[in-house]
């Protein structure tokens, strides 16, 4: 009885073991330091909250309480044992992850049983740049760019918003993935679940806060939008510090008004903490065997099937004959198909659809092609920055054969200069992976989707 | 005075004694009309001024007049509850509360909409305080957000009153809400519906796509898929996912749904800001030395027109000059002048003047492809050119740039027009041409427009005239007699998309004046192209007056159709039939193709022998009618009489030519020395309509030995045909610069967020200040 705790602690960890081994996976890959700061140190801070509270030690008398935890963290791992067979590995595991958390949390904390900052924090943990990018990139561009347009346009500039671009005076200014905001939201989040730890808010005040760090850093990304692309139209050339400049800048109010709101809201909690402590006091009693038996057997059930359902995601197949093939040539001269890297082949496994890599001339060109909407498409420069490189966006560059988006990748002093395009059967293309992302998702046509990315030194 | 003191106090202003209160009188009575009242009612005026002024949307775009209602309903509502709390009328009653209600939900969703506005308000408000001492302008967006607040002070303030007056609980607030809010939801479903219908309109099948379309038509609304297909700064919160499925759907399938639904062609709306500027016309003109009419310019007017005609007795051949003058009543910004002129049947444009500098400049006649080339190479360098080119068969497109700023254009079109010779051979009719398309604005009453009229002719017309050229040949126009065509069968083709709707009832006038011993094939434009005509009307069928009423009755008009499918199976339907058949096209403008038309020419070529009448009764833009240009030699337009006059009057117009003895003229071209000695002579414009002539009928696209022979006779006698066109340059030297550039691939610049670590550097300095300020101050408690 006395070891139950650590034991489902462990229980939790072992079920949960895929989790953990592709996480470190991706601390062993070369990361630059933004994945470092945007994936690990949310994760740690949670992880050295977690024992600044745990008053008690972890082998010991179970209180009563401890029974819905166990049933929580039971309930994670059987969604984990199920959502495996259909989900990626990172989505079936946060609910998961956030359900056993309170194992590791004491009976009573300052924010109740729970505390949600935590888990905020441990969600946030979770090295999901890119899906941030996927999911969240297009409609925070859409907000941002309406936002930028309505501030231009109270400044008096005349602006036509055209999709995903601001057109002032005949200058086309285009928001795109880097553009999203989505870093600046992160950090955001970032910093006010760190806040409501501190000042150990309680869930409602903890949402309130988040939401405001939602509408505060959105609107500062309008803002920046607004302001850079007013800059652009006044003819300035800018660098990419003066972009960063810009950024930081205009990031600062929404930074300060979240903790600022904060303070208050923690300066107010303690005054009625200190109003409710008289009337606290009543600690709950030591479990007994009948109450924590049933959870007890569940949490070994569920932690037994997400183990041993092991690596069952099946690979979706491909329609026979759906695929056409590669091209003999690209942009008229000869494909010479060429060895991929090994992390490469990784990602090809898993890819629903077709992956290559060519020798086009000087050039390298990565194509695939897929027939769905699917997260593992993602923007090569996730891809290059993970494995090191440093990322400088360009511009939509217009030619003949569409839209393409262009960026410069730096490691090493070697420069690559990398063009990306999607293109569908039906002829149209895309230059960014978010915006296909939803259009393949709501596409009716049936269409297949070339992503096509070029790199030249 | 014991009685006045008895007297129930209701009407009177609530004056709480003691005001220890003070707050809750402040928020209640004071707040509560300012903020609930004042401020919102001055925020609706200048929502409605900047909505309904020509810039269009203004701050809040209002997309229905729901929106509308629910805007001015905040400060009304407010106002009632208000009274209701400072004067204690309607204490006990449900209304105020329900009014306070309804008035809280508009105003929480409209300070949502305003957020952005409300937050920049402020700062602005800040920074009018710094610099210039006052300005209070910025706080007015925020006018709602203060409404929102004041409405929950008011509640507060009208239940403490009731309280106070010893009523007991009276309902309605929360109804109230639930009304406001179900109006909202009403509002955001139909939005949805719309989106939904956009994602089903995707679909392949047709039946699907008709009933997508059925159902935005009922319960879905045209301005979200608007929204949609212009790509506009739409409303966000209003209609939310249209702002994001907007990006979900392709461009040209929004658009094509959105014709579809409305009949109104989105790409030309989009330039300057969507319906709004519509009223006013566009401001911004982004069709500048395209092929596209697209709408009419707010600043762009033809302020003058004058038309000259002269008829040579001769040849029963008329000559008429329109010469027009564009104005531009801006003060900066060139702009095009872009007109579609249906020609009278069988005329041709021969001459065109443009006026630089007070001087006359005749235009040069070349090949159309290269005319166009070098019209857009001097637009692009913002000199002065024109042009005119064949878009459709009996119709031409002219141009001109630039209207420079307070400036005018004066550009003179002279045209070569082929008169109906009355029998008796004393008069004529001489048809004027008329405007299809324009994208500038004009007085309908203005003097000096073309207009049909009947011309005496001073001696009948001679049965030879021949004009004698330079060179070794003439042209002679003969009278022949001969029995006229006439058709066994008549298949009519009825678009029915809304532009038709004031048209129906002229067009079955039309349908019944065609001759009883004609058949009549209807064929109805709809939603869902029909594999069978609708109507089917024998020869000398004594019902036919009755069916058409019932097809009138049952015709509906509405959004945009695709006529191109229906013409088709139509001309496939005629191609079968053994007896002469014609087939009569009436239709009003299709600015978006939602089926390419370039299919047509090869149908009316498959079709044989029967005549293709296009007879487009609703003026506006109609590609697939100009595709029918690839088929010009089959195809007669009756347009111009249908727009200048009526669409019966066109109609009977081509059943004259069916009838009787009918007496053709037939222009030939022969060696000099074999015209007879007793033939009249005639002038150049003879000559030039027999190359007409022979130019449509020797026209075949896709042929180029045809189409060089084309150019090869059309040139030399200075007229537009579907080959050539006439262009007027400033000078000499560009008339050769027509090889432009091709486009060099630009790029956009984007505006990239900073670096995760930046961020990563501002939030720790964040972190480490609070903490600093928190232990700063329990050291200074301790």
């Amino acid at each position: 009885m006395k070891a139950l705790r650590p034991v489902s602690i462990l229980l939790w960890t072992a079920a949960l073991w895929p989790l953990w081994r592709w996480w470190f996976a991706r601390l062993n890959e070369p990361f630059d330091a933004g994945i470092l700061a945007w994936g690990t140190v949310p994760i740690l801070l949670a992880m050295l909250w977690l024992p600044h509270f745990t008053s008690r030690p972890l082998v010991g008398t179970v209180p009563k309480g401890f029974a819905w935890k166990l049933y929580l963290a039971a309930g994670g791992l059987a969604f984990f044992a199920v959502a495996r067979l259909g989900l990626p590995l990172t989505l079936a595991a946060l609910p998961a992850l956030l359900c056993g958390l309170p194992l590791l949390m004491p009976e009573e904390m300052p924010q109740g049983k729970v505390s949600f900052p935590i888990l905020g924090l441990a969600a946030m943990g979770m090295p999901s740049l890119m899906i941030w990018d996927l999911f969240l990139g297009l409609p925070l561009r859409l907000v941002s760019v309406w936002t930028a347009g309505k501030l231009l346009g109270i400044a008096g500039f005349d602006v036509v918003r055209e999709g995903l671009a601001l057109v002032v005076d005949d200058v086309r200014v285009w928001v795109d993935v880097p553009c999203a905001g989505i870093r600046m939201l992160g950090m955001g989040m970032w910093l006010v679940l760190v806040l409501a730890q501190l000042f150990k808010l309680k869930f409602r005040s903890t949402c309130g806060l988040g939401l405001l760090a939602l509408v505060a850093l959105v609107v500062c990304n309008a803002a920046r939008v607004a302001m850079l692309t007013w800059l652009i139209v006044g003819g300035h050339e800018l660098s990419m510090t003066s972009h960063q400049l810009v950024g930081l800048v205009s990031m600062v109010p929404g930074v300060a008004l979240c903790a600022w709101v904060a303070c208050q809201m923690g300066n107010r909690g303690r005054r009625i903490e200190k109003v409710v402590e008289s009337e606290d006091g009543v600690r709950s009693g030591a479990a007994t065997w009948k109450q924590i038996v049933v959870p007890g057997m569940l949490l070994v059930i569920a932690a037994v099937a997400a183990m041993g359902m092991g690596r069952t995601a099946v690979r979706p197949e491909l329609e026979n004959g759906a695929f056409p093939g590669w091209p003999a040539e690209f942009e008229g001269q000869p494909l010479v198909a060429d060895a991929m890297s090994p992390i490469e082949m990784g990602f090809a496994e898993e890819f629903p659809g077709k992956m290559a890599r060519f020798k086009c001339g000087d050039k390298i060109v990565i194509m695939r092609w897929t027939d769905r909407a699917t997260h593992r498409v993602h923007s090569a420069s996730t891809c290059l920055e993970a494995a090191g490189w440093k990322i400088f966006p360009l511009s939509v560059v217009h030619r003949d054969d569409g839209d393409w988006w262009t960026f410069d990748a730096e490691k090493d002093g070697t420069v690559l200069h990398v063009r990306e395009q999607v293109k569908s059967s039906t002829g149209e293309t895309i230059p960014d992976i978010p915006t296909w992302f939803y259009r393949a998702l709501l596409d009716r046509s049936r269409s297949k989707w070339w992503i096509v990315t070029v790199c030249s030194q | 005075m014991e009685e006045a003191e008895n007297i129930e106090p209701r009407s009177r202003p609530w004056n709480p004694k003691p005001c220890g209160k003070f707050m809750s009188c402040f928020l209640g009575v004071g707040a509560g009309l300012g903020f609930g009242v004042v401020f919102p009612t001055m925020l609706v005026f200048l929502v409605l001024i900047t909505s309904l002024n020509e810039n269009g949307c203004g701050w809040l775009p209002l997309p229905t007049p729901v929106h509308v209602a629910l805007l001015v309903s905040v400060p009304l509502c407010n106002l009632v509850a208000w009274l209701s709390c400072w004067r204690g009328w309607w204490l006990d009653s449900w209304v105020p509360r329900f009014m306070n209600g309804f008035a809280l939900v508009s105003a929480i969703v409209f300070a949502i909409e305003l957020l952005p506005l409300t937050v920049f308000g402020f700062v602005f408000c800040v920074f009018a305080f710094w610099w210039f001492g006052l300005g209070f302008l910025g706080l007015l967006p925020g006018g709602f957000l203060y409404a929102t607040f004041a409405g929950f002070a008011i509640r507060l303030t009208m239940e403490g009153r009731a309280k106070e007056k010893g009523h007991g609980k009276v309902r309605g607030f929360g109804i109230g809400m639930l009304a406001g809010g179900a109006v909202w939801l009403l509002l955001l479903s139909t939005a949805l519906v719309s989106v939904w219908g956009l994602h089903l309109a995707q679909s392949k099948n047709p039946e699907t796509v008709a009933r997508s379309v059925k159902l935005v038509r009922m319960l879905g609304r045209e301005d979200v898929i608007g929204n949609v297909a212009h790509n506009l700064n739409g409303n966000m919160f209003f209609d939310l996912p249209t702002a994001f499925v907007g990006e979900m759907v392709r461009r040209e399938d929004a658009e094509r749904f959105y014709y579809r639904i409305s009949g109104e062609d989105a790409q030309g709306l989009r330039e300057d800001g969507g319906r709004s500027r519509r009223r006013f016309g566009l401001r911004w003109d982004a069709l500048v030395g395209g092929e596209k009419v697209g709408g009419v310019l707010q600043d762009l007017s033809l302020k003058g027109s004058a038309y000259d005609t002269k008829v040579d007795s001769a040849t029963g051949i008329g000559y008429a000059e329109w010469t027009m003058v564009f104005a531009n009543g801006r003060d900066f910004g060139d702009l095009e002048a872009r007109t579609r002129i249906a020609l009278p049947k069988g005329a041709v444009v021969s001459r065109l003047t443009l006026w630089v500098n007070g001087e006359e400049q005749e235009a040069a006649f070349a090949g159309k492809g290269a005319v166009r080339k070098a019209y857009e190479s001097v637009v692009s360098r913002q000199r002065d050119p024109v042009l005119v080119t064949m878009c459709g068969p009996d119709q031409i497109q002219l141009q001109c740039f630039p209207v420079t700023p307070k400036g005018e254009m004066k550009v003179r079109l002279g045209m070569t027009v082929p008169l109906a010779v009355a029998k008796d051979g004393k008069s004529a009719r001489f048809p004027a041409p008329s405007m299809v398309a324009r994208n500038f604005n004009y007085d309908a009453g203005m003097l000096g427009l073309p207009k049909s009229e009947t011309v005496q002719l001073e001696k009948p017309l001679p049965s030879q005239v021949a004009y004698f050229g330079k060179d070794d040949f003439a042209v002679v126009q003969k009278k022949d007699a001969e029995k006229a065509w006439r058709p066994r069968k008549m298949v009519a083709v009825v678009d029915t998309s809304a532009p038709m709707k004031s048209q129906m009832a002229a067009v079955k006038d039309a349908l019944a004046a065609l001759p009883a011993d004609i058949a009549l094939e209807l064929w109805t434009v709809d939603d869902l192209t029909p594999s069978a005509p609708g109507l089917v009307s024998p020869a000398d069928d004594a019902s036919r007056a009755e069916k058409l009423a019932q097809w009138l009755k049952s015709a509906s008009c509405a959004g945009g159709r695709d006529n191109v499918r229906v013409l088709c199976s139509a001309l496939e339907g005629v191609a079968k039939s053994s007896e002469p058949a014609a087939l009569l096209w009436m239709h009003g403008p299709e600015p978006f193709e939602l089926e390419d038309g370039s299919v047509l020419p090869q149908y009316v070529r498959k079709a044989g022998e029967v005549r293709f009448y296009d007879c487009q009764v609703v003026p506006g833009e109609c590609p697939a009618s100009d595709k029918l240009l690839g088929a010009v030699g089959k195809v007669r337009s009756i347009a111009a009489e249908a727009l200048d006059q009526d669409v019966v009057a066109a109609v009977k117009s081509i059943c004259a030519d069916w009838s009787g003895q009918h007496r053709r003229v037939v222009r030939s071209q022969v060696k000099r020395n074999e015209v007879p000695s007793e033939c009249a002579k005639g002038d150049e414009h003879l000559a030039r309509l027999w190359a007409y002539g022979e130019v449509l009928k020797l026209y075949r696209e896709g042929d180029p030995e045809r189409l060089e022979k084309c150019k090869t006779m059309a040139l030399p006698w200075h007229i537009v045909t579907p080959v050539t066109g006439a262009v007027v340059l400033e000078s000499k030297e560009q008339f050769k610069q027509n090889g432009l550039e091709p486009v060099s691939s630009s790029s956009v610049p984007t505006v990239p967020e900073p670096s995760s670590i930046l961020c990563f550097v501002l939030v720790a300095l964040t972190l480490a200040l609070v903490w600093w300020f928190k232990l700063r101050k329990r050291n200074g408690a301790a």
